[in-house]
């Protein structure tokens, strides 16, 4: 009798426990859905791992994502506000990994949406391009600075350029300075502001991107 | 006499198993009173290039990002009285600054140049 007295009990809080994650899970869905009516995103034609280097070259064991990297990008699709911005599922099959000199790694993996996501490691977020600037501007980038711009820590400007890119400035106060690529990836840190990317193409031609004045704190 | 005592064993098994119902109970409403508690949309529209959203409020962040269409550049960042930081620009989706705000502020996010006719949305955390 006691034995089923503890086995009632037990199956009693693995439904409660059952029953509150559900609930937990619709909230959270709810909560990102916001009520503001959704509109169709037009997609662009550009599949971005066209126009990347590291998708030139084959994939090998060492472009295995880490389980990390893997789980973030798999729940981008699952925490989009909306379909429309929801990138897809990572094609981690396809996944390429770079790994810089300063220890920065850039995960870059396809969606089945034909996106790619980039994960940067450690410190940086996941987020997803549909490769526009990349076809545009020759180069999508993520400024970053903890501390605020020309604060104590340096500002991070990181991304990623196109294949036709045979080199990257970032334009600041203190001058021009030339960021390493690798495998169409770059990172560099600046004490100062910087004002440009500025994207030299292997067919002569110069692309730049202003970098504005952050908005008024 | 026997109906009295099996009444009383009744009554003490349900008096045993009081806490585990107590537990059941916690069990339901804890883990979406946590998960209301965490996430909130902050701001949500369409368009809107030049436009700033602050939350309402400040409080200790845990993140701060912004859901939008991918290629256009949007700025998050947290206020600390006149200070900025957890600063980011980006043009990928979700633009996100994954770190906390360590104190008390507020969650900002900005858009630059998206007139995609997508709705964005902002989002944060609260404690």
């Amino acid at each position: 009798m006691k034995r089923l007295i503890t086995s009632s009990s037990t199956m009693l809080l693995g439904f409660s426990a059952a029953v509150g994650a559900l609930l937990a899970a619709s909230v959270v869905a709810f909560a990102s859905t916001g009520s503001a009516g959704q509109l169709t995103a037009e997609r662009a034609s550009v599949d971005p791992t066209t126009l990347l280097d590291s998708f030139q070259r084959p994939r090998t064991e060492r472009d295995v994502l880490s389980a990390e990297v893997e789980a973030r990008l798999g729940s981008l699709s699952a925490t989009a506000p909306s379909d429309a911005l929801a990138p897809g599922d990572p094609v981690v099959a396809r996944s390429r990994r770079v790994t810089r000199d300063d220890g920065t790694t850039f995960f870059l993996t396809p969606t089945t949406r034909k996106q790619l996501c980039i994960a940067v490691v450690p410190g940086g977020s996941a987020g997803c391009t549909t490769g526009i600037g990349l076809a545009e501007d020759g180069v999508e980038f993520q400024l970053m600075d903890a501390d605020g711009l020309g604060q104590g820590q340096p500002t991070v400007v990181r991304g990623i350029v196109s294949t036709g890119a045979a080199g990257l400035k970032v334009a600041s106060a203190s001058g021009t300075h030339e960021a390493t690529l690798i495998e169409g990836t770059f990172s560099i840190s600046l004490s100062d502001v910087p004002t440009a990317a500025i994207v030299a193409m292997r067919d002569g031609s110069v692309r730049q991107v202003t970098i504005p004045t952050p908005p008024q704190p | 006499m026997s109906r009295s005592r099996s009444e009383r064993h009744s009554a003490q098994r349900a008096y045993r198993r009081l806490p585990v119902l107590v537990i059941a109970l916690l069990l339901v409403l804890v883990p979406p009173t946590v998960a209301w508690a965490g996430q909130i949309n902050y701001a949500s529209g369409t368009n809107g290039v030049g436009g700033t959203f602050p939350t309402s409020g400040e409080a200790v962040r845990s993140y701060n990002q912004v859901w939008h269409q991918s290629g256009y550049y949007w700025w998050v960042w947290y206020l600390h009285g006149s200070s900025q930081t957890g600063l980011v620009y980006d043009s990928s989706n979700p633009t996100k600054y994954p770190g906390g705000s360590s104190t008390i502020a507020y969650a900002k996010c900005s858009n630059q140049d998206d007139n995609s006719g997508v709705t964005w949305t902002c989002q944060t955390t609260t404690p």
